[in-house]
């Protein structure tokens, strides 16, 4: 049972490791825009190709912070039932939303492989500058798919702490029920 | 099953029993939409919604302004220009009777103009203006009251975060959004305020006037407050004078509140890694439930639910006006219980076809659907910024907040109203600047 809680630590520290670089390479889509920006107005000279390097750098950023909501627990989620039922209950409710989320997340990974593969084999590129987008939706592709182990320890956790009655760590929510929360 | 009325009643239903059953929203979204759609057509594409719909918000620079005014926020924040705003606006309008309840509404205004999220400019106002007030002897509950309320303004004073994401979901111009956005903003702000001067007029004690404050301090709170000025500045003329996009304008306001922060040395690499994390923890989270939002508004549509709803309420000959009255309602309840964006998320699909139907301006809805998940941020039993004050200051008890509130939320009703019987209030400024 440990050795979940300590994987679910683990897990939390990776992706807010994989989360921090991708919003670096946002400080670096931001700055890029400034300075196309400040060309176009004073030079009249935009860098060329830009929306196309943005466009593929967003597509990673955007990537990079799922794993890190997943091991956060920032999804949404409302709690009256639960806290109306008991703590012992609430804890069932919360590994049953866990169960959901971890089949959601699979869908998300499966059907953006399955979109990705097909990018692949069209090669398809960039409008201006011709770059071949499959290798940055390949390493956003795995960087999401990452959330299915990570949700899959995280719904294991859930459902370990319902069995032993052991309050949840995660738990944000006020002392007076505010009942919503994030799980 | 394939009567799509039928499925798509049962695919709601669906929904909000995987939400009551502690299901993430934006999963009980994806997972009942998805279900509903594979009931009513086929499962093979159905499923393919999840890869397409994920794909299609991923690649969407449009936004990808969610992310950098997020982030933004964070950096204006950690540089304190929220601090530098409510010394200034402390300074003009301090000596007032309630006047240090009056800065915070200005200071969240001023906030909201570089942050973008209620929740934030709750929080950050609360952990600068509520010391002051307690100095100054304020009432908790106009104290609190005041931040919590004042907080909502983070949503509706543009650049709001909030009004990217209904652009994009109605496939409208958020410049316009944002122009319609101004009047009841400034509308909005003297609401507030007026509230105060209501609640210190009954009970002079609750905010007692403080000594005025010096010119020459006057003139140092504006010098200090520069960096948060430009980068309003910067931000509302890049935009409304086409110079930027909003992205663009995003990205620069970015990179002005990074400079400003590192020169301020308010950027410790700790600070500037919470920054990061931070960030990307509430982008993902509104981005999973756009997902979702996106997967169930596509089976939405194909269920002609909305248009099959709008000509019954026509049939029945109901007036469109006592329509949208229920509907805000129904908003001001639903702004209690869930969080703001899911809110907007959840109804979207069903509701603007109603409205539109009824002959109303898309632009002018967002506006409304805005201020009134903002009262609904404030209404008990729950409200999000009441909870996000509330957790900040322990010690005052809910039932003071929520007291506190009273005059603010009948303000925000009684300018709600205005709003919705004058809505050319709201689309003045687009006008003006033919963008209608």
């Amino acid at each position: 049972m440990g050795i979940v809680f300590r994987l679910e630590e683990q897990i939390g520290r990776w992706t807010r490791a994989i989360a921090s670089a991708g919003f670096l390479v946002l400080v670096a889509v931001a700055l890029l825009a400034t300075v196309d920006v400040l060309l176009r107005w004073i030079a009249n000279a935009p860098i060329k190709g830009l929306h196309d390097i943005n466009g593929l750098a967003i597509v990673i950023v955007i990537a990079s912070c799922f794993p890190l909501v997943i091991a956060q627990r920032r999804n949404i989620s409302i709690r009256f039932l639960g806290e109306s039922l008991g703590a012992p209950a609430a804890r069932w409710l919360d590994a049953a939303g866990s169960g959901a989320l971890l089949a959601f997340v699979a869908l998300i990974g499966w059907q953006l492989m399955l979109h990705t593969v097909s990018l692949a084999e069209s090669s398809r590129t960039t409008w201006h500058l011709r770059i071949a987008v499959a290798p940055y939706w390949t390493i956003a592709t795995a960087v999401v798919l990452l959330c299915i182990p990570a949700q899959a320890v995280a719904f294991l956790a859930d459902v370990l702490r319902a069995a032993t009655d052991e309050p949840p760590s995660w738990r944000t929510s006020t002392e007076d029920g505010d009942g919503a929360d994030r799980t | 099953m394939s009567d799509p009325i039928t499925v798509g009643l049962l695919g709601f239903a669906g929904m909000f029993v995987l939400i009551a059953l502690h299901v993430p929203i934006g999963a009980a979204m994806g997972i009942a939409g998805c279900v509903a759609f594979g009931l009513s057509v086929s499962f093979a594409p159905a499923l393919s919604l999840f890869g397409t719909e994920t794909a299609t918000a991923l690649g969407n620079l449009d936004l990808a302004a969610i992310p950098l005014f997020l982030l933004m926020g964070n950096l204006a924040a950690a540089g304190g220009m929220a601090a530098d705003l409510y010394r200034l606006a402390q300074a003009l309008v301090g000596h007032w009777r309630g006047g240090l309840a009056s800065s915070t509404i200005l200071g969240c205004a001023g906030f909201g103009a570089v942050c973008g999220s209620s929740v934030a400019t709750a929080a950050t106002m609360t952990s600068i203006a509520l010391p002051e007030m307690r100095q100054r002897r304020y009432n908790a509950a106009l104290s609190t009251g005041s931040i919590a309320a004042g907080g909502t303004l983070g949503i509706l004073v543009p650049p709001s975060i909030i009004m990217v994401l209904y652009a994009v979901l109605t496939e409208q111009f958020v410049v316009t959004l944002y122009a319609a956005a101004v009047l009841p903003s400034l509308l909005s702000v003297a609401a507030l305020m007026a509230a105060v001067a209501v609640v210190v007029r009954f009970d002079p004690a609750a905010g007692p006037a403080g000594p005025r404050t010096p010119l020459a301090e006057c003139l140092a709170a504006a010098r200090r407050s520069w960096g948060a000025l430009v980068l309003a500045a910067v931000m509302a003329i890049g935009v409304f004078t086409g110079i930027c996009t909003v992205s663009e304008a995003a990205s620069i306001g970015t990179i002005f509140a990074l400079v400003f922060a590192a020169a301020r040395r308010r950027l410790a690499y700790a600070v500037f890694q919470r920054v990061l994390v931070d960030t990307a923890a509430t982008t993902g989270m509104i981005y999973m439930l756009l997902i979702g939002a996106n997967v169930l508004t596509y089976f939405v549509t194909t269920s002609r639910l909305p248009e099959v709803t709008v000509e019954a309420i026509q049939g029945l000959g109901v007036p469109p006006m006592a329509v949208i009255a229920a509907l805000l309602a129904l908003y001001i309840v639903l702004g209690a219980v869930f969080e703001e964006v899911a809110v907007m998320l959840i109804t979207l699909p069903f509701v603007l076809p109603m409205i539109v139907g009824f002959g109303y301006s898309p632009i002018w809805w967002g506006i409304i659907n805005i201020i009134v998940i903002e009262i609904g941020m404030i209404t008990p039993p729950i409200g999000l910024n009441v909870f996000v004050v509330h957790s900040m200051t322990r010690g005052i008890p809910l039932k003071t907040i929520y007291a506190g509130i009273l005059p603010f939320f009948c303000a925000e009703v009684a300018l709600l109203a205005v709003l919705v019987a004058f809505p050319a209030l709201t689309m003045w400024l687009p006008g003006l600047l033919d963008m209608k």
